[in-house]
């Protein structure tokens, strides 16, 4: 694989967390435009964690994962008892907090003689650990991918087990899942979890590939994006908001005819998308059609 | 032997509106109590605070003994109660199948949500086909429920509601919107099937197919309750019949 190509894919692969973060919370029943807050978290706790505190990669990556979900879980709390056009509001006005702060965040320490960790507008430089560590963007789009598709089983078993079926009832008639004796509280906080989880593993992978990361990165539009992707791609299969990755990534971004003219494709396509399927592609309907088929 | 249900002093206002005004209900255990009255005179009502989806303004509602008011639904539905719906509430986005597996969601363990064995799995699958079999709706199983007739959409409520298997079961106008002849098999469903070792409230203004499931009445107007016995003595009662087909009428 040549280069370009291998940093298309790692780009669809970072984006696809992103995705599946804020496609989860659409299955529990919320539009969040916040997402990547989570991504942000994610970013610069492992960030923190390997260049700062100089841990290993694996435990970097574990701690950004783990701090975005207890972000995500700790924000829902007060949050999810807000719906609708309420909790959206919450999820940009949280976003747009931990962009304001990560600006004037500043946490330095004397690494090998130079000042590393993040300094407020100016950034977070040096997050090193994988150039130091000599892996090829080849190798590092297969660590990428490897932890693609750790989530994407995850969900995979959720599906199997109880739990996707738990939030999907919920998402869809919290009364009706209240009447069948399941809290609709408990289990959005698990869903926010969940999703801040995948979103700050997705930052974390990606602070370590940039190197560099800021807070204006991190703006309101990555999050427009990332609920876009699940919503055009389809509610009804985890492989929904990849699919949206691969449509504004793969194609529109990637693909010369298109340069220029990205997001007045995108923003067409998904309004288009919206009125003729309202819940994707891949919505419930077609998703049940296409698993009664394979069943035969 | 404490009854399945007892209601003291029930009272909800809305705003000025005083929609239950201390009612007093009791269901023994096994019994099934027939709901009438007119519209709005707040049937559905004591379900909704029966079930904790409206709280109570006053009075006490006991579940076997044990005080339920003011707890939250899912908590009241977990200690074994289960409703149907006027205006039918299913999952349209998801299958039939699923559907009736959402009533065995609460009660299983958490960890269930990422880890069913496969064992565990099979069993449920064959629980739920053979409870889909009951209203020869296993062909329809992984079907989304959108696509089902309202008699359908009505058994399938009504197999939801034996899915999750409760103590305490409310049917709210069961028969709503039916031909005659599936109210008489919707009717034959529930008594054959539903009502069997449980308690029941059933709500319904077809007064046969009530009285053929109920040998008691409780008759509500205007958030009080006016008459309460065997049905054959309520359905005689001038009260009952001047509130219900109005006076002079007939």
């Amino acid at each position: 694989m040549d280069g370009f190509t291998i940093s298309v894919l790692t780009n669809i692969a970072l984006f696809s967390f992103l995705a599946i973060s804020a496609w989860i919370l659409l299955i529990a029943g919320e539009i969040s435009f916040g997402q990547q807050a989570y991504f942000a978290i994610g970013a610069y706790a492992a960030g923190i964690a390997t260049a700062v505190w100089q841990w290993p990669f694996v435990a970097g990556i574990a701690f950004g994962t783990g701090f975005g979900a207890a972000v995500g879980a700790l924000v829902a709390w007060p949050t999810i008892r807000l719906s609708g056009l309420h909790f959206a509001i919450a999820t940009l006005a949280f976003a747009e907090l931990v962009r304001a702060s990560l600006n004037v965040f500043s946490y330095q320490r004397d690494i090998d003689g130079y000042a590393t960790g993040p300094d407020g507008a100016n950034g977070f430089r040096d997050i090193r650990w994988v150039y130091e560590a000599g892996i090829e963007p080849g190798a590092y789009l297969v660590i990428v991918a490897g932890c693609l598709a750790a989530v994407i089983a995850l969900v995979a078993l959720m599906a199997r087990g109880r739990g996707m079926a738990r939030l999907r009832i919920v998402g869809e008639d919290p009364i009706l899942a209240a009447m069948q004796g399941l809290s609709v509280a408990r289990t959005k906080i698990a869903a926010a979890g969940l999703a801040g989880g995948v979103a700050g593993m997705g930052g974390a992978l990606y602070a370590h590939l940039a190197t560099y990361i800021e807070p204006a990165q991190f703006s309101v539009m990555t999050g427009v994006h990332a609920l876009a992707y699940g919503l055009i791609g389809g509610l009804g299969t985890v492989l929904g908001p990849i699919l949206g990755v691969l449509i504004d990534i793969g194609l529109l971004e990637s693909l010369r005819v298109f340069s220029g003219y990205r997001m007045i494709v995108f923003g067409g396509l998904v309004a288009l998308v919206l009125i003729l399927r309202p819940r994707g592609l891949l919505d419930e309907r077609n998703v049940h059609r296409i698993s009664a088929w394979l069943r035969r | 032997m404490a009854a399945a249900l007892e209601i003291t002093g029930l009272t909800r206002r809305f705003g000025g509106l005083t929609a239950l005004d201390g009612i007093d209900l009791t269901v023994e255990p096994g019994e099934s109590l027939g709901l009438i009255g007119p519209n709005g005179s707040g049937k559905t009502s004591v379900f909704n605070l029966l079930t904790g989806h409206l709280a109570a303004d006053a009075g006490s509602i006991r579940l076997s003994g044990r005080e339920i008011a003011g707890l939250p639904s899912a908590r009241i539905v977990r200690l074994g109660v289960a409703r149907t719906f006027q205006n039918l509430r299913v999952l349209k986005r998801l299958t039939v199948y699923e559907n009736l597996r959402a009533a065995r969601h609460a009660a299983a363990p958490a960890l269930e949500s990422l880890w069913q064995s496969r064992a565990a799995r099979r069993a449920e699958r064959d629980a739920v086909m053979a409870l889909l079999a009951l209203f020869g709706l296993e062909d329809r199983a992984h079907d989304t429920s959108d696509s089902l007739t309202l008699m359908e959409l009505r058994e399938l409520e009504i197999a939801r509601v034996m899915a999750a298997d409760p103590a305490l079961v409310l049917l709210d106008e069961p028969a709503a919107g039916m031909t005659a002849a599936e109210t008489d098999r919707i009717g034959e469903t529930i008594a054959t099937h539903l009502l069997p070792g449980r308690s029941a409230i059933v709500i319904e203004h077809k007064i046969r197919f009530l009285t053929a499931l109920c040998p008691r009445l409780a008759v509500l107007n205007a958030g009080r309750k006016i008459a309460d016995g065997p049905s054959s003595a309520v359905l005689d009662d001038a009260a009952v019949r001047d509130s219900y087909f109005g006076s002079g009428s007939c």
